[in-house]
């Protein structure tokens, strides 16, 4: 069950980035061109039937410690938690695919959607502020990548004001990440030793690593190929540009992995008394 | 070449979730109980309280208790007095080891299960 709760995990979030990433991309960056847009639509797709796949692995799970059955079954499934937050989700993704994309009202719905992820996941168990913290942290992920997998959706040369706008959204986004990325890693792993010594610990060290050389792509980004894309405008910008946001979403979608990890490994915990 | 790598990436990251350890999926674990675990408690206790690090869903958790030979009490019904604790009414037990095994879902679904002992010296 787990290397299958890892992969619907990673779809889960993929899929999350793409399409909410799309939405806020069009709105704040530029509406999204042919590729882009399609992308938002398949992920839309993807996603709807990972959720179902999820409420089926849950259910599945659920089921095996469960005294009942039947219709007694479902109606306790749909009264937990995660089953309501399952079905705000669910509608949530209906109400986007409706809405115009490029839209400032479709780009809220996708980050308040965002937050219901959130709310369904490890932080929303530890309570509502870490599970406001870990939103704010998907929202900047989301934003950041999904502006860049537009980027990289684009067809004909990159035009230097949306690799600008793009570049400034980046910059936002990292500064909302990383501190609340911190607080979630500090409130997880409180010690160097349950860090180092734990699965859970392990692989967030894997996941800050790659976050780490993304960083760093993003960097040379900013600091380097956009500015030299707006200087020059020429083709061999582009195609620099281009070949390190591939990298970069590349990398992210191995980070993604670590999340998806990271999402079903137990956490360290203390001895009970 | 770079699209080439790209894909080989994607396909690692695919295999890495496929081939994934076997790791437990939990995250509500035993904080405190009550008996406390491995505990000797001179008189019976009328339930066995347990208290996880996260919020637990009471509907798919599950609380049985052993005596040494193995024999299970059918106790009263799981109580879920706050949103982390459980508790499980137990009949008069008489001098002797128990065994409390306890399988729990908690809020964001994962499952965790566990064990511990207590004695009762005299009832």
């Amino acid at each position: 069950m787990t290397p299958l709760l890892v992969s619907v995990g990673w779809l889960d979030l993929v899929c999350t980035v793409v399409l909410a990433g799309g939405y806020i991309s069009g709105a704040l960056i530029a509406p999204p061109g042919h590729n882009g847009r399609r992308a938002i639509q398949w992920a839309g797709a993807v996603l709807a039937a990972t959720l179902l796949l999820e409420l089926i692995i849950n259910g599945v799970r659920m089921a095996a410690v469960s005294s009942t059955d039947g219709l007694a079954f479902i109606a306790e499934i749909f009264g937990t938690r995660w089953c309501q937050l399952w079905v705000a989700r669910c509608t949530g993704l209906a109400l986007l695919l409706l809405l115009r994309v490029g839209s400032r009202p479709a780009a809220a719905v996708a980050a308040f959607w965002l937050a219901l992820r959130s709310f369904q996941g490890h932080a929303g168990a530890h309570g509502t502020f870490p599970a406001m913290i870990d939103w704010v942290h998907l929202l900047a992920a989301v934003s950041w990548l999904g502006s860049l997998f537009q980027l990289a959706m684009l067809h004909g040369a990159i035009p230097p004001l949306i690799a600008q706008r793009v570049r400034r959204l980046a910059t936002i986004s990292v500064a909302g990440l990383i501190p609340a990325g911190l607080y979630g890693a500090l409130l997880h792993i409180p010690s160097i030793d349950r860090l180092v010594n734990s699965p859970y610990g392990r692989t967030l060290l894997v996941k800050l690593t790659l976050a780490a050389v993304l960083l760093g792509m993003g960097a040379a980004n900013h600091f380097r190929y956009v500015p030299t894309l707006i200087r020059n405008r020429d083709r061999t910008a582009d195609q620099q540009l281009r070949r390190i946001v591939g990298w970069e979403i590349a990398l992210a979608a191995l980070l993604l992995l670590m999340s998806a990890l990271l999402g079903i490994l137990p956490m360290p915990h203390a001895m009970p008394q | 070449m770079q699209k080439h790598a790209a894909v080989i990436i994607l396909l690692i990251a695919l295999g890495v979730g496929l081939l994934a350890p076997p790791a437990a999926r939990a995250h509500a674990f035993l904080d405190h109980a009550d008996p406390r675990v491995g505990s000797t408690v001179r008189a019976a206790p009328g339930a066995v309280s347990l208290t996880f690090t996260e919020p637990v869903e009471a509907s798919f958790c599950r609380i049985d208790v052993h005596d040494a030979h193995g024999q299970a009490f059918s106790a009263g019904v799981l109580e879920h007095p706050k949103p982390e604790e459980l508790r499980l009414p137990l009949p008069v037990l008489s001098a002797g080891r128990y065994t409390v095994h306890w399988t729990v879902t908690s809020v964001d679904t994962h499952q965790t299960e566990g064990r511990f002992e207590f004695t009762v010296s005299a009832p």
